[in-house]
Order: structure tokens, then C-alpha cells, then sequence
């Protein structure tokens, strides 16, 4: 067993599969049943149909057949792969979003709208990590309180997707509460670019290489594990954290900060986080002061549930914080864990070196509910995604932290 | 001027880990037992007082208040106002300092750096040094590191022969935590006091190399912390 930091591959690092096709698109194989098994040949492209042939087909079998439909041509199209970038010289200029406002609406904006809530309407949790229930419920909900004329820019966005997989990224960023400029934006940000490239640079945890956002001081776990929540969430600022700190699963142990740092930026992002006044619910919370990682034992950390919530327009939680034994056993813990992370809602966990000992927050990202069943945990101390066993947590071994903490003593509660 | 006095004439709220303390008549007292009850409840079975970096000494916190009132008056002006952090690394008010409640009263200066966002200021303090001290807490805990560090290797010997589901492996678990932080403290109280006293003899190649020595086993050994919420 290893103790060195970045070095805990014992920790059970999963690297994800990154072909996309495996790893971020819905649960139907393409081309798993035929057209002509399906009738496709008689369905229109209208929500009610779409709906019916996603509960059979899947997602990517509806915009299959979206493609194929006289609008189609709004929709470049795709390779056998899904994640596969697409031919750029299909593009139509027709609809391309953000021609300019004041347009007048044309066939092809109203042809994007019925199609985008089509898609829409049919959307279906992935097994993947791209979107869960709980994002798609906040697309549908943020597109059926549009109207109409506010949704032909977003649609002219989906719709120019170059891929079904780019076009969830670009549903998460809706769901996030983006405009349709920072949509389209980022719509050309994303374009055919490639699966491990997405994994990299769209989210802040469990990368290709198991590595994800890291805290840059001794205690700002807190505030990491909250820039990890809004990067789940929102794939426009993960690219922001990205580019701004391309070594961000790295640290300066002894220099957070200034010349000699390793993310100058993140640093004081995270400084102003764990040193903003508490507002949250624990009785005697305070603000934490920061200090390089080798100076441990002179900073102080925080809880974090006001800083949570104040992503609520973002995230679309709310979270509350529940002390083990206090307020919550361990087995609802696990309960309200696997309940909400299994629909894509990330789930901060309290960790130390006793059930009451409340030393260090990590962020359970996914429940996998497929074999191996496993809950996916973001480190923001060491940078590093692990994955751990329902046992591991109910039995206070969770080994975590280079083997300093094996209790849950408390949960930031989004339910 | 009592410590109470000068605080409350500059304004000057005191903190200790989460304990802050606003200034008024009773705020040395109220800080130290603060800092007593954080002792008692960061306190970590088996570790030697002097070679817990986590704990502050209550005798130097106090020295130090005292003397709070003969800084000069520019220095006094910086920290007006302000939230004075006495686990501060630069004060080295803890147990497993050189720093001693003698030099202390002989009078010292601060250096305070401009006010960063949360108000919390962690000022350096400026007294000389006690080399004897010094040498002698490294050697200790640098004795110290290796006997824990042979007691992790034994727990981790254990814990590789024991099977997950065993009733006995999350003891050994938790025991091998609490190894573990003992030995990155012994580490860093270690590291802490033969870099000092390199960067006051810069010229001593051996303290150079065992600086280096502490600084690696500090990243080999390095843990997280022991405190965080309360």
C-alpha cells in the first residue's frame, strides 16, 4: 500500500472507457433493432411518436430518425459512432444559430423548435455520465417554460449539434441556465471534438486518467468539492476551470499561491471560498483559513452547505448537512447516496478518522448500479477519482485520503 | 496595558482554530481555555506533546499577548481592526516550536501581510532563534519518524494478512490511520526545525542535506489534516 500523494492507484481507480460510443451515449446499441422492425417508415416525427419509439428504441434511435426526416438537414450527420466527430462540410447554413436576432422566423426555426422538443420530450438518463434524471427533468422543465420565440435560438443549438453526445453536453449547459449565445458558444467550443478530449476538459473529476480538480490549500476541500458539484453540472464552466488551470489535479505543496504555484487561479477562486463568511445551518460553523498542504496544522476548514446552495440556480439542489448519529443513521446516509447519485445529483460525503469526526469532505459523483455495483468518489486531497464498495461505507473502512479517513460522519443531503 | 486592553483598544479579535474571540474585557482568558479544550480534543494517542504540530502552547500564546503592546506603531496600525489567527504558521506559537515564552518577553516584532479576503490576518513573527531547541526537536522527532514509520510497516504487514470481511481489518484500518498521522506530524515537526536552521546557516552542507531528507520524507509520509469542520 502506497502512501504517497498521487500515487493511490491501490485506491481502486477505475480509468473509464472512453470510447464514446460505450461510455456517454443512451442505452440503446445502434442499429440494435431495424427500421423496418419498427416501422419506421410510418412514424412521424412528432413528439407523441418519438416518445413511443424512445421507450422502445432509445434515445440515439430517435435522432436517428430525426436525421432522416426533411429537417434533417439541421442535423449534421454522424458516423457508426456516436462520439464521433462529424463531417464539418455537412453543415447547412440553414439555421445556423445565432444568424442574428430580429430574424424573422423561418419554417427551419419552427421545424428546430418541434424537433428540439422531440428530443427533448424523448430524452432518457444515459448510462454514461453525460446526463442523469435529475438534469433532464431541469431541461424539460427549462424548455417547457420557454416560449416560443425564446426557444429558436436554443433550438437552432441543439439542432446544430454535430453529435447526439455534443448535443447532451449542450442540454447539461441549458440545464445549468446558460443563455443561447453561451450555448452557441459553446457549442463551437465542443465541435467535433473527440471522447477523451469531453471526459477531459467538459467535467472536473474522474478523467481518462482518474484525476480530476484538486484543492490547493491544506483545507479547501470544501470549496473544491463545491467547483466539483457545479462542474457536474455545468460542462461551460469545467472548460472555463480547464483552461484557466491546466495542471489542476497538481499542487504546490508549499507555494499555493504566486510565482511557483501550480494553478495560480484556482488558488484564489478557492481562498475566497473557504475563507467566505459561513452562512450555512451547522451551529458554530466559521470561515476556514487557507495554508499551504505542508502547513496543515495551520489552516482550518469549513462546511460547505451555503456554498452549495448558493449554485442552487445552477445545480438545482439544495442541500443540507446531516450529521452521522446526529441527525442521520449511516444506512440512510448510504440510502440518500445511492438515491440521489444514482440520478445524477452528486452527493458530498463528510469523512474522518471517527463517526463524529468531521475532517474532510470528498463528492460521491456516480452510483454504478452495473456490475460491479460501485459509488465513484471524487478526492479533492489527492485529485483522484476511486471507487468503493456499498461495504467499504457501511463498515467504516473507506480508506480514503491516503489511508487517513475510514468513517462517513456526515452528508450534504440534496434530497 | 493588560493584553484585554490593548486588544480592545485596536480592535483586535483574537482566533484559534475556530474560536474567535472579540474583543473585551476576559478575552485572553476566554482564548486559552479555548485552546485548552482544543488540545485536549486534537490531543493523538502515543504522540509526545512537543512533536504535535497541531496544538498550540498556551504559555507562548499568553507570552505573546503581552507583548502584543510594545510592537511598534505601524505595526500595531496593520493589525487595527483586524482578526488576529494565533495558529498562524509564521507565529510559531505551537508546542513543537523553537520558539520560547523567554525569547518571547525579551520582546519580538511582527511582519503582517496585507489583509487577505476574510479579513483573517497571519502575521510572521520576528524574535531570534534558539538553535539548541531547534536542533533538538528535530532530532527528536526525526527519532520519532522512524519508530512510527516501522510501526506503520508493521500495520500494513497485518492488515495485507488479513482478509476485508475479518472482523479484525477495520481496527487494523483505523489503527494504521492513527500510525500514519503520527508519523507525518514527527515528519513535519522534523522538517520544520532543520529547514530553520538551515536558513540561519546557510552555509552547512549537512543541515542542507538533511532539510532535503525531511522535505522528502514529508512528501512520501504526507497526510491530510486533522482538523477541518466542527
Amino acid at each position: 500500500m502506497s502512501d504517497k500523494v498521487g500515487d493511490l492507484q491501490h485506491d481502486g481507480v477505475e480509468k473509464r472507457d472512453v470510447r464514446p460510443a460505450k461510455t456517454e451515449v443512451p442505452a440503446v446499441t445502434p442499429g440494435q433493432l431495424a427500421p423496418q422492425a419498427l416501422g419506421l417508415q410510418r412514424l412521424r416525427t412528432t413528439p407523441r411518436a418519438l416518445l413511443a419509439l424512445q421507450g422502445t428504441a432509445g434515445n440515439r434511435a430517435v435522432m436517428r430518425l430525426l436525421r432522416r426526416t426533411p429537417a434533417g438537414a439541421l442535423v449534421q450527420r454522424e458516423g457508426p459512432d456516436a462520439g464521433t466527430p462529424t463531417d464539418a462540410t455537412a453543415t447547412t447554413d440553414t439555421g445556423t444559430p445565432g444568424a442574428g436576432t430580429g430574424e424573422t422566423t423561418t419554417e427551419a426555426d419552427r421545424t428546430a423548435v418541434t424537433q428540439a422538443t422531440a428530443i427533448i420530450d424523448a430524452l432518457a438518463p444515459d448510462p454514461g455520465r453525460v446526463i442523469g434524471a435529475h438534469q433532464i427533468g431541469r431541461v424539460q422543465s427549462r424548455w417547457r417554460g420557454l416560449n416560443d420565440e425564446q426557444k429558436i435560438p436554443m433550438a437552432r443549438v441543439f439542432m446544430n449539434a454535430a453529435s447526439d453526445v455534443e448535443r447532451l453536453y449542450v442540454f447539461k449547459a441549458f440545464a445549468s441556465g446558460h443563455t443561447a449565445e453561451e450555448l452557441q458558444a459553446f457549442g463551437n467550443d465542443i465541435r467535433g471534438r473527440d471522447g477523451i478530449w469531453r471526459v477531459n476538459n467538459l467535467m472536473l473529476t474522474e478523467s481518462t486518467t482518474g484525476t480530476g480538480i484538486r484543492q490547493q490549500f491544506s483545507h479547501s476541500c470544501n470549496i473544491t468539492m463545491v467547483e466539483a458539484v457545479r462542474g457536474e453540472a455545468d460542462p461551460i464552466y469545467s472548460l472555463e476551470v480547464h483552461r484557466a488551470n491546466p495542471n489542476l489535479s497538481e499542487v504546490n505543496p508549499d507555494v499555493p499561491e504566486g510565482t511557483g504555484a501550480q494553478n495560480p487561479e484556482l488558488a484564489a477562486r478557492q481562498r475566497a471560498g473557504l475563507e467566505r463568511t459561513y452562512t450555512g445551518g451547522v451551529g458554530g460553523g466559521t470561515a476556514g483559513v487557507a495554508a499551504p498542504v505542508n502547513q496543515a496544522s495551520s489552516g482550518e476548514g469549513r462546511w460547505a452547505d451555503d456554498l452549495l446552495n448558493s449554485l442552487e440556480s445552477i445545480t438545482g439542489s439544495r442541500y443540507r448537512t446531516k450529521k452521522r448519529d446526529a441527525d442521520v443513521t449511516l444506512a440512510q446516509i448510504i440510502s440518500i447516496v445511492k438515491t440521489n447519485a444514482g440520478s445524477g445529483v452528486p452527493v458530498a460525503l463528510v469523512i474522518g478518522t471517527a463517526a463524529d469526526n468531521y475532517a474532510h469532505y470528498v463528492l460521491v459523483t456516480r452510483y454504478e448500479t452495473r456490475e460491479p455495483v460501485r459509488f465513484m468518489i471524487h478526492d479533492p486531497a489527492t485529485g483522484r477519482t476511486t471507487s468503493r464498495v456499498e461495504n467499504q461505507l457501511a463498515n467504516d473502512r473507506l480508506n480514503l485520503t491516503g489511508g487517513a479517513y475510514n468513517f462517513i460522519s456526515a452528508v450534504e443531503d440534496p434530497s | 496595558m493588560t493584553p484585554d486592553e490593548y486588544l480592545s483598544e485596536q480592535r483586535i479579535t483574537l482566533r484559534a482554530r475556530k474560536a474567535i474571540v472579540a474583543p473585551a474585557p476576559g478575552a485572553t482568558a476566554e482564548i486559552l481555555a479555548a485552546i485548552a479544550r482544543q488540545n485536549q480534543a486534537l490531543q493523538l494517542a502515543g504522540l509526545e506533546t512537543q512533536l504535535d504540530p497541531y496544538l498550540l502552547d498556551p504559555v507562548k500564546v499568553e507570552c505573546f499577548l503581552a507583548g502584543l503592546a510594545r510592537l511598534a506603531p505601524e505595526t500595531t496600525a496593520a493589525l487595527q481592526g483586524r482578526t488576529l489567527y494565533l495558529n498562524a504558521a509564521g507565529l510559531r506559537l505551537g508546542t513543537a516550536t523553537d520558539l520560547t515564552p523567554e525569547i518571547l518577553a525579551q520582546g519580538f516584532e511582527l511582519e503582517v501581510p496585507l489583509e487577505p479576503p476574510g479579513g483573517t490576518v497571519q502575521p510572521a513573527l520576528k524574535a531570534p532563534m534558539d538553535a539548541g531547541r531547534a536542533r533538538e526537536l528535530a532530532l527528536l522527532a526525526q527519532q520519532a519518524a522512524a519508530a512510527f514509520n516501522a510501526e506503520v510497516a508493521r500495520l500494513e504487514a497485518r492488515l495485507a494478512a488479513t482478509g476485508e470481511e475479518d472482523p479484525g481489518y477495520p481496527p487494523l484500518l483505523h489503527a494504521l490511520s492513527a500510525a500514519k498521522f503520527r508519523r507525518h506530524a514527527a515528519v513535519t515537526v522534523w522538517h520544520e526545525n532543520v529547514a530553520r536552521l538551515a536558513k540561519a546557516d546557510p552555509q552547512d552542507a549537512a543541515l542542507a542535506a538533511e532539510t532535503s531528507a525531511a522535505a522528502q520524507a514529508l512528501s512520501a509520509y504526507w497526510m491530510p489534516p486533522r482538523t477541518g469542520m466542527p
